[in-house]
Formats: structure tokens, sequence, C-alpha cells
């Protein structure tokens, strides 16, 4: 039996960037723990961290907030946060409502990210 | 080298004569002092022929000379003397001219005798006829020339064998058409060393058009005609056997219509299929050029291959279209409507060139319950789909006449033996009955179904290990009893998407399960993601089927649900909240929204939660009119929002919804959400169209 995770994540490196796969969904019960180790994931050498939403089926506003936190601690090391969110994806209306664009750059696929 | 002596040659005369005679060999002497000549044996016959009398004196060397085949004579006279030079010996072949014009070889071997005084006083020597030792000579020499060039030619033939199995070698034979062409005409193009290779195939009104072009841009060959086209043809054909054209600087004026722009000379060899001519394997170069007959040769025998080819990968192509169409036309285009239950179901086909014999199929049943098969015909190709099409036809008669399934599945094991062809096949056959959810599985060799609960966790159905169907004849099978809860979801695959060669079965089965569990909370979603989870967008090696059917609970019944004040009820919330909403009748974007808006709420009344005892929150759904309404209850004691942290969470509740409400009082906090779906008149169940 395999239990129900809300998220997982997988980590890999490309173009200078760490880039992290987050798969399923994020709500109170997992952002604050996938912002601490998202953080953490990123080496001082990193141009950023490029977050790969593409397998996330659901983002509350406490994942959002997340993303802030997560951009403003990278931004303290000169660090970029960029998302990849394909375009049929649903988390881009309530990205939208939030603003996020303003504060980071969103493309619609990895390698655009990474470039 | 030793001299003889004058006396050396006083032997007996008549011994002497007798043995020249025998020998055919005629013997001369000259003296150095008067320039006489003595000659004996057959002497006078070899130089002037057969009759010519033995005493006939030729008197003088210039006599001898002038028998001397003119080319001879200079190096005739200069022998003798060549030979007192270095004072000694010498052998010459020369030839005779005889007086009716006749040339003979004449060996010539001569020899200085020395006089009293020690110095050269003659040369003596004797003839031989060699023309016939000459004439095998040259024969033998003809023959050993002709054996070098011979050689040379099979040398040449092995370099064109190599370079025509290059144009005939079997991993050729999985391209297809197109590829294949482009492949042999490269090809082609570099064991011919031309610039330009066209293969023209005749359509079905017999014009010939351009079908792939190497070296040479397509827009500079010309276009023709059909008339033009029958012409070409015929004249390639001559009747019966094909023949290679070629046009040198338009020196074919009906050839030079078929010359692309920037080609000065070319050649074609018709592409024949059985006695038809399909088309024409053209050459061109660049520069003026006249191929050889050994070219030709070549260009004919590729020509001859590629015709095959195209016709060997024109029937694959046939045929895998068939296999494919076969297989596509047996698997349902449409899944049945329930009122239960949503379904979705997938097919892929492998990536390799046949197809295989996966299929899947749902059946409505006499009693109200639906039967949910899956099943791989082991092998692939044109049979394998054959096989797949009858097993399914008889799956549906059989499970149409009201039996059960160990009953279905039993016939359906006989029936797979009497087709006689040893073909082996698993399947998995579950009867539900999406009201009550209870459902009666049988397995023959086939991977477990994988049952997801409405909590997200994920379990495979541990049923019975049984025979596959054609092992053997007379096989019970037992029945295994699977309950499927309201919002539950049962997940039927082959095991294509669960078999990898570089992992266990174990660890695709693990992958399975736990991408099933993150999938969204819809059959045809759930579908899309294992897909792309499993497979990564790639086709597998093998073809993949994938079948999910999901029990949702009555459609557009108040939903009422009555939650613990934790974290981990969210998710559950909002599986239970989007099965409602899509029997709402809510489309994808607003089942996406009213669950974010409505867990938005449910989160604040989980953050608010507090006390000595374990608090609750309530979520009531309705729809009215066409206008969903979702109401957040909790009952903790009023709290100021702690609005730092939670300060995002109203703009996406107003964002997702048309109007909000929030009461906050003594007895808890109650939030009220309502939004007009924007097709109220549809049906309230998404139809599940979009399967293949």
């Amino acid at each position: 039996m395999t239990t129900a995770t809300a998220a997982t994540t997988s980590l890999s490196s490309r173009g200078g960037f760490t880039v992290a796969a987050v798969d399923g969904e994020i709500d109170i019960s997992n952002s604050v723990d996938l912002g601490t180790e998202l953080s953490h994931a990123v080496p001082n050498d990193a141009r950023g961290l490029v977050l790969d939403l593409s397998g996330v089926t659901f983002i509350d506003s406490s994942g959002i907030r997340t993303l802030f936190d997560l951009a403003a601690r990278l931004a303290n090391h000169q660090q970029l946060l960029r998302l990849v969110l394909p375009d049929e994806s649903q988390l881009r209306r309530t990205l939208l409502m939030l603003q996020i664009p303003a504060v980071m750059a969103v493309f619609p696929d990895l390698g655009a990210a990474t470039s | 080298m030793l001299l003889g002596t004058e006396t050396a040659a006083e032997a007996d005369p008549e011994e002497l004569r007798l043995a020249l005679h025998g020998a055919q060999v005629g013997a001369w002497t000259l003296d150095l002092r008067t320039g006489e000549m003595r000659t004996a044996g057959t002497y006078g016959s070899l130089l002037c022929g057969p009759g010519t009398p033995d005493d006939f004196t030729f008197g003088t060397f210039a006599h001898f000379l002038r028998a001397v085949h003119p080319d001879d004579r200079a190096e005739v006279a200069s022998s003798p003397f060549a030979v007192l030079a270095q004072g000694g010996s010498f052998s010459q072949e020369v030839r005779i001219r005889w007086p009716n014009g006749e040339v003979r070889w004449l060996a010539s071997h001569g020899q200085v005798l020395v006089g009293e005084d020690g110095r050269p006083a003659k040369v003596t020597g004797v003839l031989q006829d060699v023309t016939e030792r000459r004439r095998a000579d040259q024969e033998r020499a003809a023959l050993l020339a002709a054996e070098r060039a011979a050689r040379a030619s099979a040398e040449k033939s092995n370099r064109r064998l190599a370079q025509l199995q290059r144009v005939t070698e079997a991993g050729l034979a999985h391209l297809g058409v197109d590829d294949l062409l482009v492949e042999l005409q490269g090809r082609v193009e570099e064991a011919l060393r031309v610039d330009a290779v066209v293969v023209w195939l005749t359509g079905d009104d017999d014009r010939l058009a351009v079908k792939a072009a190497v070296g040479i841009d397509r827009s500079t060959v010309p276009e023709l005609a059909e008339e033009e086209s029958r012409s070409l043809t015929r004249r390639l054909s001559d009747g019966r056997r094909p023949r290679v054209l070629q046009d040198v600087e338009a020196d074919d004026r009906p050839l030079a219509r078929l010359r692309p722009r920037g080609v000065r000379s070319h050649a074609v060899v018709p592409l024949v299929v059985e006695g038809r001519i399909i088309g024409v394997l053209q050459i061109g170069s660049r520069v003026v050029r006249r191929f050889d007959r050994d070219e030709l040769a070549l260009l004919q025998l590729v020509a001859d291959r590629m015709a095959l080819a195209i016709d060997r990968a024109r029937t694959y192509e046939h045929h895998h279209a068939i296999a494919e169409t076969l297989q596509r036309s047996l698997l349902p285009d449409r899944l049945p409507q329930l009122p239960d239950a949503e379904l979705a179901g997938q097919y892929l086909p492998g990536a390799g060139a046949t197809v295989g014999g996966d299929w899947y199929d749902v059946i409505t049943l006499p009693d109200g319950e639906v039967a949910l098969v899956m099943g791989d015909v082991v092998g692939r190709g044109v049979r394998a789909a054959s096989v797949m099409g009858q097993l399914r036809s008889a799956c549906r008669i059989y499970a149409g006449q009201g039996q059960g399934p160990a009953s279905v599945v039993k016939c359906l094991n006989e029936f797979a033996h009497d087709l006689g062809s040893g073909e082996m096949a698993t399947l998995v056959y579950l009867a539900l009955d999406p009201s009550t959810g209870r459902g009666r599985l049988v397995g023959a060799g086939h991977p477990p179904p994988l049952v997801r609960s409405p909590d997200g966790c994920t379990a495979y159905v541990d049923a019975e290990a049984q025979l596959p169907l054609g092992a053997v004849r007379r096989v019970t099978y037992v029945e295994h009893p699977v309950q499927l809860d309201p919002g539950a979801m049962v997940v039927l695959y082959t095991d294509g998407l669960v078999e990898r060669r570089d992992a266990s079965l174990d660890d695709g089965l693990a992958r399975l399960a736990s991408a099933v569990a993150s999938a969204p909370d819809d059959p045809a979603g759930c579908c899309d993601f294992v897909l792309r989870a499993l497979l990564g967008g790639n086709p597998a090696g093998d073809d993949v089927a994938l079948l999910a059917l999901q029990r949702i609970e009555t459609r557009a019944e108040p939903l009422s649900l009555r939650l613990t004040a934790s974290s981990e009820t969210l998710r559950s919330l909002r599986r239970s909240l989007r099965t409602w909403l899509r029997a709402a009748g809510a489309d994808s974007d607003e089942v996406y929204d009213l669950t974010l808006a409505a867990n938005e709420a449910a989160a604040n009344a989980v953050e608010h939660a507090y006390g000595p005892v374990e608090a609750q929150y309530e979520v009531d759904a309705t729809l009215v009119d066409g206008v969903v309404e979702i109401e957040v209850r909790d009952f903790g004691r009023w709290r100021p929002a702690r609005d730092s942290d939670r300060g995002r969470g109203l703009p996406l509740m107003e964002g997702s919804t048309d109007q909000l409400t929030i009461d906050r009082g003594e007895a808890g906090t109650v939030v009220r959400m309502r939004r007009r779906l924007a097709d109220a008149s549809a049906p309230p169940r998404r139809t599940p169209g979009d399967e293949p």
C-alpha cells in the first residue's frame, strides 16, 4: 500500500541552476517543509533555483506564500527564483491572482527557464 | 665464356647432316675473313619455306639478312659483330619472312670460333623454327593478360558487390518507405559518385512524380505530364526487359525532359516489381560524364534492389496500418455513460514497428452491473490483433448472456483453445455494481488492478494468481470480492505500463501505485497523469492500455462533510469536493477554482482551531438552479484573523467565486461561497468523451 503523499520533490542541476521538480499537491500540511527543503537545496554558487511546478496539481495560498518567502531568501544571496509552469496548468490562474509574475519569472518549460 | 676453336666444327659431315635434319635444325658458318657463309641441315627450308633444297646456299650474310623480317633486320645485322666485340656466343629470336609472305620465328644461337692466330675467324650457329613455341607463348601471355584482366574485373565486381550490399543490407528492412529511399539514395550517390539521385514513383494516374531527391533541390526537377511519363515508361520497359537509358548533354532529347536543372549528364533505370514499372531511379552528374557499362549495370542492380525494398516497405506499411486500424477499431471508441461512475481509457501503441495485442473494454451487463475488461494477447502484429479481436467479441457475448465473471473467463479460456493457434492471453475481468461499489474480480495471469480509496491511499487487489487464457483447456477460475467506496477509483492496465527492461516488475508496480496516489482525482486526468509519470512522454517499447473507473456519489445530492480540524483532512476534503463538483456539472476550471476557495476557507478553520477537545469543521455543498453554494463552518471561539499569514487566502477566495461572505461570531466562523456554473444547462455529468 502506498500512502498518499501530498508532494514529492526531485532535485537536479542544469545551466548553473538547481532544478527542483515538485509533484503532487501543495497545501498547509506541507508548504512550510517544502520551503525549508528547497531553500537548503540551493548551494551558494548556484545562479538560483528553477522550481518546476509542471507536476503540481494544486497549490493553496500557503504554497504561494512559500514561493514568495523562497524568492526573498534567494534574493538575499543574489540568487534568482524561476518557475516552470506549462501554459495549460490550472495553477496559472492562482499565480496570476496573487501577482506572482511580478516577483518571479514564469517559464512555460524547463529549457527556457534554465537558459 | 669459353671460345670454341675452328676445329670444333670438324665433325663427321654425314652424322652431322642426319642429326641436323632429325632435329629440324639448320646450321651455318660465317667466315669472317671472306664473308662467305656455308649452311647445312634444314637451313634452306627454314629460311625460305618448305621445299627449298638443303644445299641451297645463300652465300653471304647479306643474303641471310634479306630473309629476315624488315623490322628485325637492323638488330640481326649487328648481332654477330656485337658478339665479336664481346668475343662470345649469342642467342636471339628473329622473324623471317618467307617468299610466300608467311612470317616465322627462328631461334638463332651462335658462337665465335677463334682461328689459329688466336683471333676470331668464324661465327657458327644453328637455326630452329620456334614459331609454334612463340605462338604458345603468346597465347599463354594472352591468357595471362586475360586472367589478370579477369582478376581485376573480379575485384571491381567485388567492389561493386560490396557497394551493392550496402544498398541491400538487412538493416534497411525496418525503415519506412521515405527513410529507406533517402538512405538508399545516399548510398547510390556514394557508390557511383554522382551528384544527384532522384527517385520517381508512378502514381495512380501513371504520372511519374518525384518521391525523393538527394543532392539536389527538388524544385530543380521538372514535372512530367501523364503522356510524357507513359512514353518514358514504355521506352524503359523495351518490350519485356528493363532498359537503362542515359543522356549526356541532351543527346537524348526526350530523356533530357527529365533532367534537373544544373545536371549535365544523367541516367535513368526503371524500378520494376513483378514486371510492372513502379517508378524510375535517376542519377545525375553536374559535369559531363558518360556512365560506363559497369556503372549502368550497378545502377540496374541498385534499382532492382530499391524496387524490391519499396515494394516490401509498402507492403509492410500496409500491414502495419491494417494491424493498427484493426486494433484501434477493436478498442471502444466511446465508453458507456454510467449514472454512478466515471470512466476513462487510453491506448498507446508501442514504439516498435508491429502492433501489440492489448485491449480493454467496458461492457454494460443485463443486471445493471458493468464489466471492466483488460487483456493482453501474447505476441504482436496482425495475428495478435486478430486474436485479440476474437477474444473481445467472445467476451462481449459471454458477458451479455449474464454469466458471472468466473464463468465468462472459463468460457474465454476454452474459446482461446478452440482458436487452435496456440495463442495465449492474460486478462482481468471485473464485474462491478457502481451504485453499491460491490464487485467480483477474476485475474488470468494478468497484473492485479489498483484501487485508490477516497483518501488517496492506493492498494493492489490481492486476488489469487490464476492461469492465463489458452494455457490449459479445463480451468476453474475463482472470483475475488472487491469493494469500491464512493469516490474510489480502480485502475486496470497492461504490463507495458509497469515493465521496464532496467527495473523489476515490483519497481514498476510501486511506481504505478505512487503515480496513481498523486494523480488528479478524475479518471481522465488520472490516466493522462499516470502515462506521463510512468512513460515520461515517450512511447513504451510495448503497447500500453489503461482503464480507470471512479465511483461517484449520486449526482447533485447535497454534500455534507464533518471533518477533524487538522491539515491532513484538507486533501480528503478536496477529493470529495472535486468528485461532487464534477457530478454537479462543473467544468475543470470551475472544479479547480471552487475546490481552491473551499480549501482556503477550510485551512482558515484548521489554523484557527484550538482547544482541549479535538476541533471539527463542516463543509456543505449544494447545487441550486445552476449555482453552486459551498459553506464552510468552524466552531472555534473567534480569534482575530492572522492577516499577515492568511492575507493571501482572501483574494484567492474572492477571485474564485462570484460571491463571498464571511460571518465571524462567538460560535465560530461561517464562510459562504457561490458561483454560477458556466454551462448550467448541461447534463449534470461530464461525458467521458475524449477516450480513443
